[in-house]
C-alpha cells in the first residue's frame, strides 16, 4: 500500500545541508499497522512527511495505493492526498470550526449537499464518540477528544492510508490507550492501512505488527514486533526494549551499597529472555522440578505481543553448579536467553 | 439641555449647522475610503504573506515588489503623500479637494497599513493548520480562504479597527488640506480664529468616534475567537 523506494530528503539551512533521511526503502502492506521508532531527531517525522509529500523527497519515489505520488502534478498530488489520512502530535484542529465543522472540512467544497455531507460526519462523530460534541468548539475539548476529531476529520474523505505523527505523545497514557484503541478499531472497520510514527516503545507494543526503527535518518532494523524487539540487534532497538521493561535495574540493584540482594555461596544471578513465540509452559517451576533447583524470581517484565511473551525474567537460583548448568542449557533449547549476571 | 450646551460652549453652539457638517464629512471619508481600503487593504495583505518564502503562494519577485511599494508608501507622512497624490486625485476623481478629493491620498495612506496589519494577522494561525490542510488535499487558494481568512478573523479584525482609527487620524490632516470634516473645521476656527471651545469639542467627538471603533472591533475579535 505504501512503498518507499530510495527516499532521500535533504535540508539546506544556512550553507549547511543536513541529511533527514538517507536511502529508506520500505514497504507497507494493506491493511497493516506499520510503526516507524525513533528518537527525537532521527528523522522519522520527515520519512511519514515524505508518504504525502508534505516534504518533498530529494531523492526517491514514493508510491502509495499504486500510484507514484513522486510524479504527480499538484493538482493530481491534492486529489490523491485526499486517500491519505493525517493526524498529528498537537492535533491541528481549525479553531474557527466547531467539531463538526472540522470533520465536514475535507468534504466542503466538493459539490456535496449538506445532507451528504451530514450523512457521512455524523457516523464518523458516532465512530470516534464524540456525537454530543458535534457543537463544541476545540478549545473547549480536552487532548484526546481534540485527537478524536482529528481521527474523524482524517477519515471524512474515506482514506485508504491514515498517517499519525506522533499522535499519542502529547497524551497521558491512559487517553493514549483509548486512542490506540481506536485506531485498531478505524483499521479493523473500515481496513485503512495505518502507519504509526512514535518515539514510544509502548505505542509500537501495542497496535503494530511491523516496525521500522530509525536512527540518523536510516532504518536500521526491521520485522515484525516481535521478533525485533525479542532479539534486538541494534544498541538504539535494545534502548527502546529497556525503555519499557525495568530489568535492567538489577544492576543498580547490585551496584547499591545497601546490598539488597545477597547471594549464597553457589547461588547464580540469571537474566531470562524469551526470544521466541514459545513461553507458555511453565518454565520455572518445570527447572525447580527437574534439576531441583531453588529459583527465587527477583524481576519479572512480561508483555503480550501478538498474544506470545515477551520479555524476560531475572532470577537467583541455587542448587550447585552442575545441575544449574543443565538447567540453563533445558531453558536454551527451549529458545530462553540465558545471561549470568553475577554468582556467589 | 440647548440651554446648558449654549452656557458652556457658545462658540460651538453658534456653529452648529456647520459642525454637523463637518461631523458628517469625517463620515463619509472615513466610510468611503475605509470600504474601499478593506476591498484592497486585506488581499493586499494576503498577498504579502502568502507569496512569502514557504508560503501557500510563495513567488519571491511579487513578494518582494508588494513589499516595496508598501513600504514606500508608508514611509512617506501622510501629509506629504496627501500633497503628493493631488494630481492623481485630480485625475481619477476631477477634483482635489472636498471630500471626493481625499478618497485617493487616504487609500494610498490606508492600504498599506492595513496590508500589513492583515499578513501580521495570518501569520498568527499556527503553521500545523496549514499543514493539516494541505494534508488533506485543499489548494492554495481553498487555503487562503477556508483557513487564513477564517482563522485569522479576529486577528483581522484587530487589524481593521487600528487602520479606521489611524484612518480618522489622516481625515483630520487631510482636513487641513482643505478636504473638509472634522479636522478642517477644528483648524479653521480653533486655530486661526483661537476658539478653543472648537478645538476641544471636536478632539472631544473624535475620541468618542475612536473609542466607538474601539469598541465594536473588540466586541467582533472576541466573538469570532473560539
Amino acid at each position: 500500500m505504501i512503498r518507499l523506494e530510495h527516499v532521500s530528503k535533504r535540508f539546506e539551512a544556512g550553507g549547511q545541508t543536513v541529511e533527514a533521511v538517507k536511502d529508506v526503502s520500505l514497504h507497507i502492506e494493506k491493511g497493516s499497522i506499520a510503526g516507524i521508532i525513533g528518537f527525537s531527531g532521527a528523522g522519522k517525522s520527515t520519512l511519514a512527511r515524505c508518504v504525502n509529500l508534505l516534504e518533498r523527497p530529494t531523492e526517491g519515489r514514493v508510491i502509495v495505493g499504486g500510484s507514484e505520488l513522486t510524479a504527480l502534478s499538484g493538482r493530481q498530488l491534492r486529489e490523491k492526498r485526499k486517500k491519505i489520512g493525517m493526524i498529528f502530535q498537537h492535533f491541528n484542529l481549525f479553531a474557527s470550526r466547531t467539531v463538526y465543522g472540522n470533520v465536514a472540512y475535507p468534504l466542503r467544497g466538493s459539490g456535496r449537499s449538506k445532507k451528504e455531507i451530514e450523512d457521512k460526519v455524523k457516523p464518523l462523530l458516532e465512530l470516534v464518540g464524540l456525537s454530543d460534541k458535534a457543537d463544541a468548539y476545540p478549545s473547549q475539548l480536552s487532548g484526546g477528544q481534540k485527537q478524536r476529531v482529528a481521527i474523524a476529520r482524517a477519515l471524512a474523505s474515506d482514506p485508504e492510508v491514515l498517517l499519525s505523527d506522533e499522535a499519542t505523545s502529547a497524551l497521558d497514557p491512559e487517553t493514549t490507550q483509548s486512542i490506540l484503541r481506536l485506531l485498531k478499531e478505524v483499521n479493523r472497520a473500515l481496513g485503512v492501512t495505518i502507519l504509526i510514527i512514535t518515539h514510544e516503545m509502548q505505542v509500537i507494543k501495542e497496535i503494530c505488527s511491523q516496525v521500522y526503527v530509525m536512527e540518523g535518518g536510516r532504518i536500521v532494523e526491521q520485522g515484525d514486533v516481535f521478533q525485533v524487539f525479542a532479539v534486538p540487534r541494534q544498541a538504539v532497538t535494545r534502548r527502546f526494549v529497556d525503555s519499557t521493561s525495568h530489568l535492567s535495574r538489577i544492576q543498580e540493584l547490585l551496584d547499591d551499597p545497601a546490598r539488597p540482594i545477597k547471594l549464597n555461596p553457589g547461588d547464580y544471578l540469571f537474566r531470562l529472555n524469551y526470544l521466541e513465540r514459545s513461553t507458555s509452559e511453565a518454565l520455572i517451576s518445570n527447572i525447580s522440578r527437574r534439576f531441583e533447583l531453588d529459583v527465587n524470581i527477583l524481576l519479572g517484565s512480561i508483555e503480550l505481543i501478538d498474544g506470545n511473551p515477551l520479555g524476560g525474567l531475572v532470577v537467583v537460583a541455587g542448587g550447585g553448579h552442575d545441575k544449574i548448568a543443565a538447567a540453563a542449557e533445558y531453558l536454551s533449547k527451549r529458545n530462553v536467553q540465558v545471561e549470568v549476571i553475577s554468582h556467589g | 439641555m440647548a440651554e446648558l450646551l449654549n452656557q458652556i460652549i457658545p462658540d460651538v453652539v453658534a456653529r452648529s449647522d456647520q459642525l454637523w457638517r463637518a461631523f458628517w464629512e469625517t463620515i463619509q471619508m472615513v466610510g468611503i475610503s475605509g470600504a474601499i481600503s478593506l476591498v484592497l487593504g486585506i488581499p493586499y495583505g494576503v498577498l504579502l504573506f502568502t507569496t512569502r518564502e514557504g508560503g501557500v503562494l510563495q513567488n519571491r519577485p511579487v513578494n518582494f515588489i508588494l513589499g516595496r511599494v508598501c513600504d514606500f508608501f508608508r514611509s512617506i507622512p501622510f501629509i506629504l503623500l496627501a500633497i503628493l497624490l493631488l494630481g492623481l486625485s485630480r485625475l481619477v476623481v476631477g477634483v482635489a479637494i472636498g471630500v471626493r478629493g481625499a478618497i485617493i491620498p487616504l487609500v494610498f495612506g490606508t492600504v498599506p497599513f492595513l496590508g500589513r496589519q492583515t499578513e501580521s494577522a495570518l501569520a498568527e494561525v499556527p503553521a500545523g493548520l496549514i499543514e493539516a490542510a494541505e494534508a488533506i488535499g485543499s489548494s492554495p487558494w481553498e487555503i487562503i480562504w477556508r483557513v487564513y481568512l477564517r482563522e485569522a478573523v479576529p486577528g483581522i479584525t484587530r487589524g481593521v479597527t487600528i487602520t479606521i482609527v489611524s484612518l480618522i487620524n489622516f481625515t483630520a490632516v487631510a482636513g487641513t488640506l482643505g478636504a473638509g470634516g472634522l479636522g478642517n473645521f477644528a483648524i479653521m476656527y480653533g486655530h486661526s480664529k483661537n476658539l478653543p471651545q472648537i478645538t476641544w469639542t471636536v478632539i472631544l467627538i473624535i475620541v468618542v468616534l475612536v473609542s466607538a471603533v474601539q469598541f465594536v472591533g473588540g466586541y467582533i475579535a472576541k466573538k469570532a475567537t473560539h
